[in-house]
């Protein structure tokens, strides 16, 4: 009888004196950050679970933590070791060509070999042509991985990479060196081209009308205030239109950035937390 | 290199303040407030004569009449600031044709609030750099610029 | 005694009696050890190994404790969004008035560091009202005078703080900062009669002088083109040119007295921060 009192205390205790520290009550403690979403800790105390024991689960977890926490070059690396007799071997392939994605390292796609790649590899490779200056390849074998529902509007992004909608920075100077203002309507530039046609058209106006009453020298100073604002202007048209490209760009980038946001970068989602 | 310190200001704009993406430590939080005046840099380089030409008219409009007419420029930087910045980048010729562009667009009212991204300051921001022929860049407007 | 002590006494006290009835030696040591890294200013380890010490605390005796550190660690590192949140979970696991009380103040001195004083003023009022709080009202007073001063309400906060002691250090300090103050309206008023006055008011006597000389010569030169009955020419000058410097002469009157404000208000504030002993947000 008293024994088993003995035992009952020494095991109360026991469960009590237990140790925080130790790599698996870390790894229930990681597991418990990882899904209340404090990734950077989570991947801390992972790291530490790993030194003691070998879990594909955990290593698959610490490049995902990495990624979450936008560190997209350690999170390419950790997903690159990650064996082939994992389980997680083929969802590691597909978030490493994402996290390459991610920081925008285009270079390490060229030595991909496709022939033992998955769809969705296939589908990030195909992307990376889309952000990158790689040689983009026909349009048939582009849009061949892609599901009917994702086909239309890749092909979009697939003709913009193709040809953007640039503005040419000679025709926007062209034209406003013909009609002042005209080139910058050109880049969309409306208020502000209006506005050079009237300030051009104002000094004109006063120049013409000064000389015309022989107040000579009035009419030289508006004349050439004037001709600063008519060359000002197929300046800034010409810059214009190349803003206008970089904004075509940027919005361009943004886009497929949103396209493949909503689709999970054609990952399948998996929970790691019930 | 612009173009990149842009952009990252961008991202440290958007990203939300209070996420641990890495580790932190003490943090010096001070109770003052911080000025939303900027102050005027009235120094000349005397390396290239047309620019310090340039630069000492500058200074004396800054000094007789811009300090004293009253806040009459929505951008930041100012005009004459702009012109500054625009001559001291490229050259006396090409920065007094950003100038005359820059006027166009600040004589252009319509729908100008929606057009620029905003300085910290309230004002509509359209530095020289994003128009030089180098380095021209588009920043999406309505983001908040914190920077100098 | 200030805050912090009484907190760290009630927290000690609560310990000991907890670890003597259940004997959680571990628990206990785990608190110790996160506490070391809070007292060594390594607040990110101290929130991990508090949520740690949370997450292993299957009995809930340091719900409270913990998530008051982790709050407070939070605030030394400048998250002040996180310190709100945690504060507020520490207020659900406070067990006595006294530590409900103790919560929501941390929260209202964040709202007074972030300067979201509406909210910090309308919790204040709430703690007010709150019958069981009778003994309360002297310091919340003196919560509500920092309120006003991170709102720039130098007055207010004088009138605040004379409510706990007429002869309240604070109470004198914020009307000495309040009498020191420039009037903005004055300086505004006093540059429309005459130009330049308010600026000699703010003490920017050389621009004072420059905005009195163009005011003068745009003046002389409009009326001048009326008695010659150059009437155009003296619309466009009155309009384009004087009309201009006399409203930027008011402008800059107004500016200068505000920046004058904001230099002495954070000479003030630097002075509290660093200088002044009592307990500050």
């Amino acid at each position: 009888m008293i024994r088993i009192f003995l035992f009952v205390i020494i095991s109360i205790n026991f469960s009590y004196s237990q140790n925080f520290h130790s790599p698996e009550n870390k790894k229930l403690f990681a597991d418990y950050l990882f899904c209340s979403e404090d990734y950077l800790r989570a991947v801390i105390e992972y790291e530490e679970y790993i030194k003691h024991y070998k879990n594909d689960t955990v290593l698959f977890k610490i490049a995902f933590g990495y990624s979450k926490i936008e560190n997209f070059k350690q999170a390419a690396e950790l997903f690159k070791k990650i064996c082939m007799q994992s389980d997680f071997y083929y969802r590691a392939r597909s978030e490493y060509l994402k996290s390459l994605l991610l920081a925008e390292n285009f270079e390490s796609f060229t030595s991909i070999d496709t022939k033992e790649a998955s769809i969705t590899e296939l589908k990030l490779i195909n992307i990376a042509y889309l952000f990158s200056e790689l040689k983009l390849p026909d349009k048939n074998t582009f849009l061949l991985t892609f599901s009917d529902s994702e086909k239309n509007e890749m092909l979009k992004f697939y003709e913009q990479k193709k040809e953007p909608p640039y503005k040419s920075s000679f025709l926007a100077g062209l034209l406003s060196s013909v009609v002042p203002g005209a080139g910058k309507i050109y880049t969309n530039q409306i208020s502000e081209g209006l506005t050079s046609l009237v300030l051009n058209g104002l000094f004109a106006f006063l120049s013409y009308n000064n000389f015309k009453n022989d107040h000579t020298t009035r009419g030289w100073i508006f004349a050439g205030v004037g001709a600063f604002f008519y060359a000002g202007n197929i300046y800034g048209s010409a810059v214009s239109a190349n803003i206008y490209n970089q904004r075509v760009d940027y919005e361009y980038k943004e886009n497929v950035k949103l396209f493949l946001e909503t689709h999970n970068y054609f990952i399948e989602r998996y929970e790691f937390c019930k | 290199m612009k173009i990149i310190s842009v952009f990252v200001l961008l991202l440290s704009v958007y990203a939300f303040p209070q996420s641990e993406k890495m580790k932190w430590g003490k943090s010096n939080y001070t109770y003052s407030i911080e000025s939303m005046e900027f102050g005027r840099d009235y120094s000349i380089n005397f390396e290239n004569s047309v620019n310090a030409v340039a630069k000492s008219f500058i200074n004396a409009y800054w000094f007789l009449i811009s300090d004293l007419d009253g806040d009459n420029c929505p951008f930041y930087p100012s005009c004459s600031a702009f012109f500054v910045d625009a001559v001291e980048e490229t050259n006396i010729v090409t920065g007094t044709l950003m100038f005359f562009d820059r006027f166009t667009r600040d004589a252009s009212v319509i729908g100008r609030q929606n057009r620029y991204p905003k300085h910290k300051s309230g004002r509509l921001y359209d530095p020289a750099n994003l128009y030089c022929p180098g380095s021209a860049a588009y920043i999406p407007p309505l983001i908040v610029i914190d920077k100098e | 005694m200030s805050f912090a002590n009484r907190i760290i006494l009630t927290i000690q006290i609560f310990l000991l009696l907890s670890t003597c009835i259940n004997s959680q030696t571990e628990m206990f040591e785990q608190f110790r050890y996160a506490q070391s890294f809070y007292e060594n200013e390594n607040y990110f380890d101290a929130v991990t190994e508090f949520k740690r010490l949370l997450f292993f605390d299957h009995q809930k005796e340091f719900q409270y404790s913990a998530n008051f550190y982790i709050a407070d660690s939070y605030k030394s590192g400048g998250m002040f969004f996180e310190a709100i949140r945690y504060f507020t979970l520490a207020e659900l696991a406070s067990r006595t008035i006294e530590e409900v009380y103790i919560c929501k103040i941390e929260i209202i001195k964040l709202n007074i560091l972030r300067r979201t004083t509406e909210r910090a003023n309308r919790l204040i009022d709430e703690l007010l009202f709150d019958d069981r709080l009778i003994n309360k009202e002297e310091e919340l007073y003196y919560w509500k005078g920092w309120s006003y001063i991170f709102s720039d309400k130098w007055k207010e906060a004088s009138d605040e703080f004379s409510k706990i002691n007429p002869d309240h250090q604070l109470a004198s300090f914020s009307q000495t900062v309040y009498d020191s103050l420039y009037d903005v309206q004055l300086a505004k008023v006093l540059s429309y009669i005459i130009p330049g006055a308010g600026q000699f008011y703010t003490g920017e006597y050389l621009s004072g002088i420059l905005s009195l000389g163009w005011n003068v010569l745009w003046g002389y030169l409009t009326i001048n083109a009326f008695i010659k009955e150059r009437i155009f020419d003296g619309l466009v000058i009155a309009n384009f040119l004087w009309l201009r410097f006399y409203n930027g002469n008011s402008y800059n009157a107004e500016k200068f007295a505000r920046e004058e404000n904001r230099k002495i208000t954070n000479r003030s504030l630097e002075y509290l921060q660093f200088n002044y002993d009592g307990d500050k947000p």
